[in-house]
């Protein structure tokens, strides 16, 4: 204390010019809320993996069925079940990728498969090659479930929409509807529907939508009936807002991140369900083949040719596991007070 | 004479994703028995902090004390282990928190959270807790106390249930009972009732008090002495008297001029300009300089000591260095002038 | 509450009706008779058969009769076996399907519990990241992708456990265990997520200031109290373990419903599918209503808001 006392030389008790700004600096820029929540999720490791594995499969499913010659429905009973063999690869022996079986035996050599001719998924009981299968098969399963969830979300956005914005009679009537239906287990329904229709793309994401639109109508409306009581919402509507500007301007952009979140569970929630609905035979049907429908057969043979139901299973794993973590940063980055 | 309770040179820091954050930045008061003790000061300032370190219930692992101690009794507890801590708390010390809706167990009838207290500093059996909490009840002005043991804290309105937050509190016979804004969620008229029970049970029960509050109209109720908080630090200290009639600290003065004075003409609230230091990088000065009209280039870079002004009265301000210029406070901050 | 819950059981069978209405008439509009794959039925045979199960009725009188014996709990008779009635299958297959369940459900949930307050008691430590990855994994897996995998490794080629068939209880490990990865998961982020939020309430740090021990803080008012909502995700998971059951029972090849189920559709052995399908959405509409009116028991503040209502 002593010695900083002496260095205090009288001049110092002069008022000190503050500049008001000086005080600005100390608190931090406030950043929009959509940089913050960006921000939140890029800090998050495990959803920005998911995302990278997303677009990763994304882009490989649309380009790796061009890598090789062989076409999805290219059968050629002399090749069938073929262990995996990649070249290069095949030299080192632990990967299992050299075109020797389960058992031992280079099924390459033994149906004189030529030299030049590599399945890096190996074939199966027809001879198809599975690689083209699997990621075409990646190609029908994504397909399936990013249509699904469209539909589901501009159903789910309209119905909870319409039914939170006018209120009233509207809501009561539309709401008692939403309650039965969602008594309903959507398993039971979709079931039914594929029996129905007869299991193909369409028919499958139709099953689908019946009964997915009802979680993204609920929470829509949860989420818009709690704004629209809010300040800034009411204020806008007491200056005159039409109601368009007031969804497009207020609500909308207030619920997308909600929408969004749900959105991102109702993908793999749309793969589970495709790959299910194959291992009980109601599944995409052969030649086209889906990531469940691949699985389905593979396990029927796995103690002879575990490669059938290995590659199609790990795809399929890391894309559930992958949309499963992106949803979770997303919903941490966005409504972090709907941690659950 | 011995003091009941007295921390030295007290430094709380946590780790955050962002850095250290300095919370209590060199704390030192004492406390007398049975007397009561208010701290001031605004939000963030550091005064919850300080009172769950004296607890010792900062969040495990993110918040320590860095250094400092806390002697009760000849003991520091800011060394105690967990084990002498549990023996400690609820019995020699306890506490009462801001908001009542929240610091009741629901799930638990509110007997058998007076009595969990009870079984274990004073080895009671059951019924004999229960009696013991019917009789607490009845203390803390709970009609019906014989049936209302059995009930659930949702069953309570706020003020009643702050009444049962006292009765757990004072159920032990607690040496010192820390009260963290007691009254800040509740109704103005249930405000006055708590502070009289409060005081009530002080006369009765001759506990001292650490009252936490931001509401200077408080601390003339009910304290006797008065620590003034900001930025982590005491900036001044002394009798009720002192600090409302002879405050010398410009952040005081502040405080006092942004308090609403019941026979002034204008009702307008001053409010004082700008914003709390940053906590992780704090000033190396005076934590007030940035807000203070009064600052001084020596503000800037040297903290300022805490300087005697009477026996029982301290600052820490620049300003009562014979060096600087005689201020005089505003005539919004003199509470007396008005009389 | 009485009133509560008449309510809620009306709206059940309202939901059952509904369910009920739309199964008959989906399988009306279904192409065909189930007899048309067997070629050798002459037209007097394919006749007196349909005859026999009531299909030559108008389809309102066959309506009203299916929801008359509907109600009085008779599901028909399938087309499978010659005079077995559906009632008779779904009790047949009740025993391994409920075992496979109840064990799945039981392992599950004290794993999960267990998984789930540690991690939230070591927050922030290598055990909450492990129990966490655990968590995603077993909810994003599907659990017949593990069902295969684990059959196909223990089963086939370690040779530890059956690989199939359902002759005693080592028959029923790998099953129950794939069954219940997704419960692990499920109740182990729930735990963690309730955990941690109540250990950050004022009520925990009043019951720490009063110098109540670490575990009476951590058993009587943390667990107690994170337990409670555990409750109402006994719905959906229960919806998930039928789910599995379908798939899980036909990998292992265990006679339960969800087998017979699958043999069902595959066969288009319509009172089967019917009977099954409204005997599932019983069981799940009963089991949320049970969960619904258990949490109003469990948790006081319910308790006595709908006593009083
Ligand atoms: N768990 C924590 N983690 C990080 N920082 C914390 C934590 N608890 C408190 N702080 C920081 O410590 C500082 C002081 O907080 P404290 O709660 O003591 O303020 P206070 O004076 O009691 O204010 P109030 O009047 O709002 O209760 C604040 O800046 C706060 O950000
Ligand atoms: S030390 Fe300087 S800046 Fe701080 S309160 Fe006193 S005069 Fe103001
Ligand atoms: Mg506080």
């Amino acid at each position: 204390m002593s010695m900083s006392e002496r260095k205090l030389t009288p001049d110092l008790f002069r008022p000190a010019n503050l500049d008001s700004n000086k005080a600005e600096e100390i608190s931090k820029p406030s950043l929009s809320f959509w940089q913050d929540a960006f921000r939140r999720l890029k800090q998050n490791k495990g959803a920005m993996l998911g995302l990278f594995a997303i677009v990763f499969i994304i882009i490989f499913s649309l380009i790796a069925p061009t890598l090789t010659k062989y076409g999805i429905d290219d059968q050629e009973l002399m090749r069938s079940n073929l262990p995996p063999k990649v070249p290069g690869l095949e030299k080192i022996e632990f990967l299992g990728v050299n075109g020797v079986d389960i058992r031992g035996v280079n099924q390459y050599e033994m149906k004189s498969v030529p030299k030049d001719q590599y399945f890096w998924f190996g074939t199966d009981n027809l001879g198809r090659d599975q690689w083209t299968r699997v990621w075409k098969g990646t190609q029908i399963s994504l397909y399936i479930a990013f249509l699904a969830s469209a539909i589901e979300l501009i159903i789910g956005v309209a119905y909870g929409g319409i039914s939170a914005f006018y209120g009233g009679r509207t809501d009561d009537v539309m709401q008692r509807i939403v309650e039965i239906l969602y008594g309903i287990p959507n398993l039971v329904v979709i079931i039914l529907f594929i029996i129905i229709l007869d299991p193909g793309i369409l028919s499958i994401t139709l099953a689908l939508v019946i009964t997915g639109w009802i979680g993204m109508s609920r929470i829509v409306r949860a989420q818009i009936i709690s704004l629209k009581n809010r300040e800034f919402v009411l204020a806008s509507r007491t200056l005159g807002s039409t109601n368009g500007r007031l969804i497009s301007k207020h609500l909308l952009p207030n619920t997308l991140g909600a929408i969004i979140v749900t959105s991102t569970f109702t993908i793999p929630g749309a793969i589970f369900f495709e790959s299910f609905l194959s291992f009980i035979g109601l599944g995409i049907q052969p030649p086209v083949a889906s990531l469940g429908s691949l699985i389905a057969d593979g396990f029927r043979s796995i103690r002879i040719y575990p490669h059938l139901a290995i590659y199609p299973a790990s795809v399929l794993c890391i894309l559930m596991i992958s949309f499963n973590l992106l949803g979770d940063g997303l919903r941490d980055a966005l409504d972090p007070k709907m941690r659950r | 004479m011995e003091k009941l309770l007295e921390l030295d040179n007290i430094h709380v820091s946590f780790q955050t994703y962002g850095g250290e954050v300095k919370a209590v930045r060199g704390v030192s008061f004492t406390l007398d028995k049975g007397e009561s003790l208010a701290i001031v000061g605004e939000s963030g300032s550091g005064k919850s902090v300080t009172s769950k370190s004296i607890m010792r219930l900062l969040p495990n692992k993110i918040g320590s004390i860095k250094q400092g101690s806390i002697k009760f009794q000849g003991k520091d507890l800011a060394k105690a282990s967990e084990r002498d801590m549990e023996k400690i708390r609820g019995a020699e010390i306890s506490m009462i928190f801001q908001d009542p809706m929240t610091s009741l167990n629901p799930t638990m009838t509110i007997g058998k959270q007076i009595m969990e207290g009870l079984r274990k500093h004073q080895n009671m059996s059951k019924s004999e807790a229960k009696e013991r909490a019917v009789n607490l009840l009845k203390l803390v002005g709970i009609p019906n106390p014989e049936l209302r043991v059995d009930e659930y804290p949702h069953q309570f309105s706020g003020g009643m249930r702050q009444r049962v937050v006292i009765a757990i509190a004072l159920s032990c016979n607690p040496k010192v009972l820390i009260a963290d804004e007691p009254t800040t969620a509740l109704d103005v008229t249930i405000q006055a009732q708590i502070l009289d029970l409060m005081r009530d049970l002080q006369d009765k029960t001759g506990t001292a008090i650490i009252l936490i509050t931001h509401d200077l109209g408080v601390v003339a109720n009910l304290a006797q002495r008065v620590a003034v908080m900001y930025g982590g630090m005491i900036v001044e200290t002394g009798t009720v008297d002192e600090i409302f009639y002879k405050p010398k600290h410009p952040y005081t003065w502040g405080l006092l001029a942004s308090m609403p004075k019941l026979n002034a003409e204008s009702k307008e609230l001053l409010a004082i300009p700008g914003t709390p230091p940053d906590l992780m990088n704090p000033p190396k000065g005076c934590p007030f300089a940035a807000r203070c009209p009064y600052a001084m280039e020596v503000c800037l870079e040297n903290m300022p000591e805490a300087t005697d002004v009477s026996s029982s009265h301290k600052a820490a301000c620049w300003l009562l260095d014979e060096r600087a210029p005689k201020v005089e406070p505003p005539e919004e901050a003199l509470v007396g002038g008005a009389r | 509450m009485l009133r509560y819950i008449t309510q809620r059981i009306l709206y059940m069978l309202l939901t059952l009706l509904v369910i009920a209405t739309i199964t008959f008439f989906l399988m009306k509009l279904l192409p065909g008779s189930p007899f048309n794959n067997q070629d050798k039925l002459t037209e007097t045979q394919r006749y007196a058969l349909n005859e026999k199960y009531g299909l030559n009725d108008p389809v309102p009188v066959q309506y009203i009769n299916y929801i008359t014996k509907l109600a009085q709990g008779d599901l028909g008779y399938t087309f499978q076996f010659d005079g077995r009635t559906v009632n008779s299958l779904i009790v047949n297959g009740m025993g391994p399907s409920a075992t496979v369940g109840f064990e799945a459900l039981l392992f599950g949930t004290i794993v999960g519990l267990l998984l789930g307050i540690l991690a939230a008691l070591r927050h922030n430590t290598f055990l909450d990241y492990g129990a966490m990855v655990i968590a995603v994994f077993g909810i994003a897996i599907p659990s017949f992708v593990f069902a295969g995998l684990l059959q196909y490794y223990i089963g086939v080629k370690l040779e530890w456990l059956p690989v199939a068939f359902w002759n005693g209880p080592e028959y029923h490990i790998l099953p129950a265990f794939s069954l219940s990865v997704g419960v692990i998961a499920t109740v182990a982020r729930f735990m963690r997520t309730e955990m941690l939020e109540i250990l950050g309430t004022d009520y925990i740090l009043m019951a720490r200031s009063k110098g109540v021990s670490k575990s009476s803080v951590i058993f009587k008012h943390s667990v107690r109290n994170s337990l409670i909502p555990i409750v109402t995700i006994l719905g959906p998971m229960a919806i998930g373990l039928i789910t599995g059951s379908l798939v899980i029972e036909n990998i292992f090849a265990i006679p339960g419903i969800g087998e017979q189920f699958v043999k069902a559709i595959q066969v288009n052995d319509y009172p089967v599918i019917m009977g099954t399908t409204i005997f599932y959405s019983f069981l799940i509409v009963a089991i949320i209503l049970i969960v619904d009116i258990l949490y109003g028991i469990i948790d006081p503040r319910i308790r006595v808001a709908g006593g009083k209502s």
